[in-house]
């Protein structure tokens, strides 16, 4: 199979129960996946656990998908949808703390000291997000993490641009409110 | 002379046009207070690149996704209804019980607490569920009208018998 191929075409193949088709879709995709549930539910191990049931979910739902381009917005539906889900499921009480060893997980890295200034910036800036209202902070992560433009994030969250655009700038506002006198220290 | 603030984010993330981004930058050129704004919200939106994920350890979520899909022996109606519960429920204990120990450790007024927009409450610390209205997270109407047709119904539902 040419690695080329597009996600569209991978689609088809997988559709028609194309194993070797569906890999190579979950290789190209895991990690945008991954890296987009860690900042929606801010465990590591919980976003794991959706990313399989994310793909899980574009195995099952890949008869029904349109092949018109739109593959990354309609797999970030499904993340977004599962993420959303999973967090209406933490009841009574919610611990969303950004994990602070989330940049430890690769085991080998830089060295405590100068791991340490990065590191402290890393975790502000996850905290500061991990405040953010969960639609600001979906519209976020899509656009800024996973460089997706307002009309891919507003297919994916089942909104309009400008709805896309207001959501971007309130939790820009926000941000900075919440970021922004710590400047110096960060 | 017309500010250009409402602008601002639009053209860090290169959604303006190019005739609306050419009127931009002429009003920057000229207008300090709109430069000062932008230079900001450029400062910020560079720092979020902190909160990058690094690239994740892969190769085990191609097997975990084959056993569930192609795989042999466990089907996936078996993987949902059986294991996955299990896991899900384990998952789904720790938290809670996670969250009463911070309750203990960090009871309200600690300072933790802090108001989000839209009249919700959010903290990263300690938050009641009710701040994620259904309403407000899933936009009015819910997963309705695309998500019918491209995902299914029984999408928002999956793994809800916990
Ligand atoms: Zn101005």
């Amino acid at each position: 199979m040419p690695r080329t191929m597009d996600d569209d075409a991978l689609m088809i193949r997988t559709a028609e129960g194309e194993e070797a088709a569906f890999r190579l879709l979950v290789q190209r995709w895991e990690r945008d996946v991954l890296s987009f549930l860690i900042h929606m539910l801010g465990s590591v191990e919980e976003a794991e656990d959706l990313v399989q049931d994310t793909f899980v979910q574009v195995f099952r739902k890949a008869g029904s998908y349109q092949a018109v381009g739109m593959f990354k917005s309609w797999l970030f539906r499904i993340a977004g949808n599962l993420a959303r889900s999973r967090l209406r499921r933490r009841k009574v009480l919610r611990w969303v703390r950004f994990d602070p060893v989330v940049h430890d997980t690769g085991g080998a890295g830089p060295g405590p000291h100068e791991d340490l200034e990065h590191s402290q910036r890393e975790d502000a800036v996850r905290a500061a997000l991990s405040r953010l209202p969960g639609r600001q902070r979906e519209a976020l992560a899509l656009h800024r993490f996973q460089g997706m433009r307002y009309k891919e994030v507003a297919e994916a969250m089942n909104t309009t641009v400008p709805g896309v655009e207001s959501l971007i700038q309130r939790a820009m506002a926000a941000l900075r409110e919440d970021l922004g006198g710590k400047g110096d220290q960060l | 002379m017309k500010h250009v603030t409402n602008r601002i984010q639009a053209y860090i993330s290169g959604e303006l046009d190019s005739d609306r981004m050419a009127a931009f930058e002429e009003h920057l050129n000229e207008c300090p207070s709109c430069r000062k704004e932008a230079d900001r919200a450029r400062e910020i939106w560079e720092m979020l690149e902190a909160a990058e994920t690094p690239s994740p350890a892969t190769g085990s979520v191609w097997s975990a996704v084959q056993a569930r899909t192609f795989g042999r022996g466990t089907s996936e109606r078996e993987w949902f209804f059986g294991a996955g519960n299990m896991t899900r429920a384990g998952l789904a204990t720790a938290a809670v019980a996670a969250g009463l120990m911070l309750g203990v450790l960090l009871p309200a007024g600690s300072g933790y607490r802090q108001e989000a927009d839209s009249g919700l409450t959010d903290s990263s610390w300690l938050v009641e569920s009710s701040w994620l209205s259904e309403s407000s997270w899933l936009g009015g109407d819910g997963s309705t009208g695309l998500d019918d047709i491209l995902l299914g119904a029984d999408l928002l539902d999956e793994g809800n018998g916990s």
